[in-house]
């Protein structure tokens, strides 16, 4: 037997009232001075006593009704066996995935940490609620008051590279007590350094983060390669040789201080390339908010406006400027115009680059991780199949019915109370 | 006849005032007062005696026969009445309208006062405030109103020593009298009975005139009630409700057996309820005496 809400015992002080009433109203007859007493001694008037014992089984009976009333807000449940297993059964369960910056990192397996994450958020089933967020620590306190509303076992799982800063122990002490959390870490290749390939039709470009800013090398790559994946951010395509594209691949790679995320991806095509005008025909107005979100950071760059004669960057189709954009299958598509200078073309692609890069946060610069032994101090078991999370099934539906009965008991015993002496009590 | 009611004639103030509307109302009814027309009655002659009072002396015969005669009477003023009203404080009831003493009051002056107007004497002894108030029986209208004024101030009030007050009214009535008992009769009901009977066999004309009301016979109460003892401050807590049918026939039960006491011992008795007019009640009783002793009367 559990009480779902114990403190309305509190209540049970109430079962005073009958008996309180009792002794008031019995204390209370009004006075009557009368001539003489001698007519009440005929032995058929019985005088009424102090202490009645008739009416002992009504006070009883108006008693329970209030302790029964009491017990039934109490809400109790009977906690049998199969209630205990289905309980134990239950499982609620908020998933949280990071969305920070780092999380766009890769994984040894070549996708994203956040592809990675998601994909394992997926693989939870049962009552869970997927949240994404770029700050997990502060996700907890509403976790835990939306776990409140759910019954059984009760389980915060958070996905994330755990970068430093993401989570402590203060964080962690905002959940309920016997609120299970569980931290997954997603590996990125390379923590602290970037290493990322950049893959061209022509050439590979790699991006390697070192002392003051990405070191871009590139080598030549067969023209009708098939090994481009997603995670080939920048996919140039010009005919091998062309000078333009080395300088404005090297311009570019001096003028960037951060790589954009792997998903998105985007595509260079030169004048002299000779699928150009085939692309330029598949090529659609941009619609995409983190295209169109690049196209205004470029736009803002001094460096973009000033190589260029027109920037009118987005005002694909009818653009005469250096390099009109559009978009293609998600991705954004530079086509640069015939007349481009290199050093433009370079700004350019810089600007729109940077524009595309997610803005790391300030703390995440620092790109230390949180150690696995912290990782594994912060977790905990969720406590099994706690009584008293359940708000619906209380069995104080059965005391309200005895209390009812009693109630009309009660009524009968009244009625034959005042049938037999005559008198209201 | 005008029914004067127990209110407007309580309501009187001047108790002599009260007395005389009781007295006239019942001479104006169809009844004729079987004390109306009593008077001094001549009964015989008989010869002169030195010492005789000369105002007895016959003149007329005297003059006819020179002879001395003496004429002698019926003994009309020797009849002494004693009144003697409860003034416990059992008899203040009810609490509202007219209680049974003033309700008593109004008819010992009635009696009072159509015992004086026949030339009786009548006097009262009754329990006083702190010692047993006795105004002796003597005759006139002088006497009647130190009565009343007497009878006036008595208050319904303690306790009243039934028994001792009859007992005590037999021996201060010399000659055989008649003691009027006015009283709810609540107190010592064999003792109260054996006195009467005592004084009954003294050769006194003992009359019970037993006051109740209304709110006694039945209780109108009802719920749960504390009952207090007006005279011993007793309680009892009653249901009134159910009580009700129990308490009235205990009441007439009482009544009853004060009636058939009474009549046993060959008192007087009449039951006298504060509804009634005073002047009915009266009559109730003269009547009663009319017919139940007509060889007692004097």
């Amino acid at each position: 037997m559990t009480w779902l809400a114990p403190w309305v015992w509190a209540g049970a002080l109430l079962a005073a009232v009958p008996v309180l009433i009792h002794l008031l109203s019995r204390s209370s007859a009004r006075q009557q001075r009368f001539p003489t007493l001698r007519f009440f001694d005929d032995g058929r008037i019985q005088a009424v006593r102090r202490s009645r014992i008739t009416d002992l089984p009504l006070l009883l009976l108006r008693v329970l009704i209030v302790l029964l009333a009491v017990a039934a807000l109490a809400q109790p449940r009977l906690d049998s066996a199969g209630r205990q297993a289905a309980l134990a059964q239950r499982v609620a369960r908020i998933v949280v995935v990071d969305t920070s910056a780092s999380m766009q990192r890769l994984t040894p397996a070549g996708a994203s940490a956040l592809e990675e994450a998601r994909h394992r958020a997926a693989a939870y089933d049962g009552a869970t609620t997927v949240i994404e967020t770029d700050d997990p620590a502060s996700t907890l306190p509403g976790a835990t008051s939306l776990l409140a509303q759910r019954s059984g076992v009760r389980e915060v799982v958070i996905i994330s590279d755990f970068q430093t800063g993401t989570l402590d122990s203060l964080d962690v002490a905002a959940l309920d007590e016997g609120t299970g959390l569980q931290l997954e870490r997603i590996a990125t290749t390379g923590d602290g350094a970037d290493d990322r390939p950049f893959r061209t039709a022509t050439r590979e470009v790699l991006a390697t983060a070192g002392d003051g800013g990405f070191r871009w090398t590139g080598r030549s790559l067969p023209a009708d390669s098939a090994a481009l994946s997603a995670a080939h951010l920048l996919t140039i395509r010009a005919s091998d040789g062309d000078a333009v594209v080395a300088n404005a691949i090297r311009s570019a790679a001096l003028a960037s201080a951060q790589l954009p995320p792997s998903d998105r991806r985007m595509t260079l095509v030169m004048p002299g390339y000779v699928g150009r005008d085939s692309i330029a025909a598949a090529a659609r107005p941009v619609t995409t908010a983190w295209i169109a979100d690049a196209v205004m950071v470029a736009a803002e760059d001094r460096t973009a406006r000033a190589g260029s004669t027109s920037p009118a960057l987005a005002a694909w189709p009818d653009a005469d400027g250096v390099v009109s954009v559009a978009e293609d299958d998600g991705g954004m598509l530079l086509l640069v115009h015939a007349d481009a200078e290199a050093l433009a073309v370079a700004a350019v692609l810089a600007a729109l680059v940077d524009g595309a890069a997610v803005r790391t946060p300030l703390r995440e610069r620092s790109a230390g991780i949180i150690e696995d032994a912290e990782l594994a101090r912060l977790e905990r078991a969720a406590v099994p199949a706690v009584a008293g999370s359940d708000v619906d099934m209380s069995d104080g539906r059965w005391l309200w019915l005895a209390a009812l009965l009693l109630l009309g008991v009660e009524a009968l015993v009244r009625r034959r109370a005042v049938r037999r002496t005559g008198r209201a009590t | 006849m005008s029914v004067l009611s127990p209110d407007v004639v309580a309501g009187i103030e001047d108790l002599e005032l009260a007395a005389r509307v009781v007295v006239e109302g019942l001479r104006a009814g169809s009844h004729r007062s079987p004390y109306h027309g009593y008077s001094a009655e001549f009964q015989q002659h008989r010869p002169y005696r030195p010492g005789d009072d000369l105002k007895y002396l016959d003149w007329k015969v005297l003059g006819r026969s020179d002879r001395l005669y003496s004429r002698q009477f019926r003994e009309t003023t020797s009849m002494s009445v004693l009144l003697l009203p409860d003034t416990s404080a059992s008899m203040g009831f009810p609490e509202t309208g007219v209680t049974k003493f003033r309700y008593a009051s109004v008819l010992a002056a009635a009696l009072a006062y159509l015992v004086t107007t026949r030339g009786d004497a009548v006097g009262m002894l009754t329990q006083g405030t702190r010692r047993a108030e006795y105004v002796p029986a003597r005759s006139g209208r002088p006497h009647l109103q130190a009565l009343l004024a007497a009878l006036d101030r008595l208050r319904p009030q303690g306790s009243w020593d039934g028994p001792r007050m009859i007992a005590l009214a037999a021996e201060r009535l010399r000659k055989p009298g008649v003691l009027i008992v006015l009283s709810d009769f609540y107190d010592d009901e064999e003792a109260t009975a054996t006195a009467l009977r005592r004084a009954a066999r003294a050769g006194h004309d003992v009359a019970m005139l037993q006051m109740t009301s209304a709110d006694e016979r039945s209780l109108s109460h009802s719920g749960h009630l504390e009952f207090v003892d007006a005279e011993s401050g007793g309680r009892r807590v009653v249901d009134a409700t159910g009580a009700a049918p129990a308490y009235a026939a205990a009441v007439a039960a009482f009544h009853e057996r004060c009636r058939t006491q009474a009549h046993r011992d060959g008192i007087d008795y009449a039951l006298v309820a504060t509804e009634d007019p005073p002047a009915q009640a009266l009559r109730q009783y003269l009547l009663l005496r009319s017919a139940a002793a007509p060889g007692a009367r004097r």
